[in-house]
């Protein structure tokens, strides 16, 4: 494409931030600058300690209205939001919309105008399709911030955030780290977010392991090393991030069924000497146990996957406060 | 209808004999001399078209003016307007409107409202099977009497391979040209852009270029099976553009066309969801968007149409993969195309050919060329800087990537059969 034509395509592809120190939205993690990721795990730090205090909250969004909008089902995420707000003191509604209202007919254009109408500050969105999210960011009004909770296979940024948290508690140095993908890379925003965050930190060797069905062409630009072996590819690891196989996988000849994959891909304890001395397990949930991993490796001494739960909140109530202060003039 | 003179204009003419500085001469919609006396005409109008430049009208290849059945979304009214103002004074009409052209009655329907229209010409390419259903052949020969110039299938290339080669059986027997949009749907996947580094970044449902390649191979072999007159539609990959060069190597005669606006983006242009970028075939590789630069030169690729699609505003407004595909793009060909020849991707001469008289000898009609007793189809053009604006844009389709680009050609008027049916104001 000529530069002619480029600038035709030139709006700020960085919609997340307003400077290097605010967020406007929270939408992808590809555009964040290193210093701002680095804080947001700081202040994620500091929002830590307030789980373990007797009261559980602290004022900082006390009038504020902030809106879960879930347009997809979800467990996990969609509660730690709902305490990372409740924490902060924000006011907080749970909308699954469920594709009900556009069932009817309604386009997401409509469902956003009249939920603007009701005067929020905050969209918390997941969606099926990717992009939804960046949509729904250009089309709301100037004082609405969107925080991206999943978009179809695009992004979950908050997820990778709370990832690179755990990670950090652990290996203090990111340059020195090998972190290892495993599974459904394909369909995963998981992984994609994932991986920006552990390039723009610095990670010097990130790779991604799975059947080449579930591995997409061109994953390699995205700065990653993929590998069919599993063993190869885990081999001295300090971190492995096991990803979750969707049952629908299988009806639709990406693998040939679940006995085979977990004998390629399935986290065994048998596997667990592959990675480095202090190497951990990591898994965004929900766990397959004896499809992706055993039951031994997710419930032992390695695994960090409830710790991930944990952090989640932290780190989300350190997004949704600085996409919640108060915006520079601009 | 007034005789027109169009006096001291540049023709450029890749299709015909004259060429250069002449005098043309117009009585009763046809171009009557080139450089005669005047004393046959009749208080004729004289066009002045010093530092301009005459081409014959252009043939476009693919359109959908949304008519009859989507009228909300455009009419042949109005993307008539939006096509002179381009220089286009034929469209090829494609049969996926509501209900589907697949009757004589429907092509006819169409005929007459472009006759009252009154503004450019419609060939009709009526649906190669019933209700584009992909199964159960149309009536190829009636449709062909009632004037269609081809059959297509239009997004939804047949699967059914055997029932493909008995369309172009019966389509040979009837001596009628297939128009074909190579896709297989199941390497398609209900993708909605190009299989790469973009798809793969944005996490969007990917196109390999394998799916469009694999239906190109197999359209060139059953074409060379039944001997049918093939032409592909909307070529948009290196390995496609390989495989038609070597059937043309090999002695088949196929021509093959591509979008405009495929020669000017990849996917990278898709880098932040924007949908006015969704087109259908995707926006491929650098390496692609290289190949077909190279091959609109060579002859691989014989014609450029606009594959003109207007959508109303709603069509684009969803997140990328729930949004409709295609371009409003008619009112761009000329400029873009004549863009193309400012940057030396093309020469004038081969330029024009690709939207004159090569889609016209495709379609098998008497137009494209500016010839003593040929219809008086033109356009003049001259250099000026102009700014492709929203305000302005004359089809109901806003939909364009284009918007706010600076253009350095403009159309100044388009005759269609000797009348004329655009002034620039």
């Amino acid at each position: 494409m000529n530069d002619e034509n480029k600038d035709l395509n030139n709006e700020n592809k960085n919609n997340n931030i307003v400077s290097q120190k605010h967020l406007r939205h929270f939408l992808d993690i590809e555009y964040l600058p290193k210093s701002l990721i680095l804080d947001i795990l700081d202040l994620a730090e500091s929002f830590a300690g307030v789980s373990g205090q007797p009261v559980k909250k602290v004022p900082l969004l006390r009038g504020k209205t902030i809106v879960n909008l879930f347009f997809e089902a979800s467990t996990r995420t969609r509660t730690t939001f709902e305490l990372a707000a409740k924490r902060l003191s924000a006011d907080f509604l749970n909308i699954n919309v469920d594709f009900s209202a556009t069932k009817k007919g309604e386009s997401l254009l409509d469902t956003l105008r009249n939920l603007e109408a009701m005067h929020c500050d905050m969209f918390i969105v997941r969606h099926p399709l990717s992009g939804a999210a960046e949509f729904i960011s250009k089309n709301v009004s100037q004082n609405i911030s969107v925080i991206n909770a999943g978009d179809g296979r695009h992004a979950h940024p908050t997820q990778a955030m709370l990832d690179v948290f755990t990670i950090r508690k652990y290996f203090k140095d990111f340059k020195k780290i090998k972190v290892a993908i495993v599974g459904d890379i394909l369909h995963s925003r998981v992984a994609r977010s994932l991986i920006h965050a552990l390039r723009i930190l610095e990670v010097p060797d990130i790779r991604v392991i799975g059947p080449k069905t579930l591995l997409p062409n061109g994953i390699e630009h995205m700065g990653v090393t993929s590998y069919v072996d599993m063993d190869a590819g885990i081999k001295d690891c300090n971190v492995v991030i096991m990803l979750r196989l969707q049952n629908e996988r299988m009806n639709s000849s990406f693998i040939p069924d679940e006995h085979e994959y977990y004998n390629l891909y399935g986290f065994t304890p048998d596997r667990l000497q592959l990675l480095s001395k202090n190497g951990i397990v990591m898994h965004p949930g929900p766990v397959n146990r004896g499809i992706e991993i055993s039951s031994e490796v997710a419930d032992g001494d390695r695994s960090v996957i409830l710790q991930q739960v944990s952090n989640g909140i932290a780190v989300r109530m350190a997004i949704l406060s600085l996409s919640m202060q108060p915006q520079p003039d601009n | 209808m007034k005789d027109i003179i169009i006096k001291s204009g540049n023709i450029i003419n890749p299709g015909g004999e004259v060429s250069g500085y002449h005098d043309i001469y117009i009585k009763d919609g046809i171009i009557i001399g080139i450089d005669e006396d005047n004393t046959k005409l009749n208080s004729p109008i004289i066009i002045d078209a010093e530092n301009c430049i005459i081409c014959p009208g252009l043939v476009d290849l693919s359109v959908r003016f949304r008519q009859p059945g989507l009228e909300k979304e455009a009419t042949i009214l109005s993307e008539s307007m939006a096509a002179v103002s381009s220089g286009v004074t034929t469209v090829c009409y494609m049969p996926d409107t509501q209900p589907v052209i697949d009757t004589p009655a429907q092509i006819k329907l169409v005929e007459e409202i472009f006759k009252n229209v009154n503004l450019c010409k419609v060939k009709v390419l009526a649906s190669l099977t019933k209700d584009l259903d992909g199964n159960r052949l149309s009536p190829m020969m009636e449709l062909k009497q009632a004037g269609a110039v081809g059959l297509t299938n239009c997004l939804n290339p047949i699967q059914d391979l055997l029932v493909l080669r008995r369309a172009m059986e019966y389509a040979s027997g009837q001596n009628m040209t297939i128009f074909y949009q190579p896709q297989n749907k199941y390497l398609a996947n209900n993708g909605c852009v190009h299989e790469g580094k973009i798809s793969n970044k944005l996490g969007l449902p990917g196109i390999p270029s394998a799916a469009e390649s694999i239906a190109v191979a197999e359209a060139l072999s059953l074409s060379k099976l039944t001997g049918v007159k093939l032409h592909l539609c909307r070529i948009s990959c290196l390995e496609s553009i390989a495989l038609i060069q070597n059937a043309h190597s090999s002695g088949l005669e196929v021509t093959c066309d591509v979008a405009i606006h495929q020669l000017f983006f990849d996917e990278e242009a898709i880098n932040n969801f924007n949908s006015d970028y969704h087109v259908m075939p995707p926006f491929r590789s650098n390496e692609d968007l290289l190949a077909l630069k190279k091959a609109i030169n060579d002859k691989t690729i014989t014609a450029i149409c606009s594959d003109h699609q207007p959508h109303n505003e709603d069509a684009k407004q969803a997140p990328f993969s729930n949004t409709q595909p295609g371009i409003s793009s008619i009112e761009l060909l000329l400029p873009l195309l004549m863009e193309l020849v400012d940057k030396n991707i093309l020469d004038l001469e081969t330029a024009v050919s690709k939207v004159t008289s090569n889609p016209a000898s495709i379609l098998g009609i008497n137009s494209g060329v500016i010839s003593k007793g040929s219809p008086a189809d033109l356009c003049i053009l001259k250099n000026k800087e102009w700014k492709y604006e929203k305000s302005k844009i004359i089809s109901s389709g806003k939909n364009s990537p284009f918007i706010n680009k600076n253009f350095k050609t403009v159309v100044e008027k388009t005759i269609c059969d000797g009348k004329l049916v655009y002034e620039r104001k």
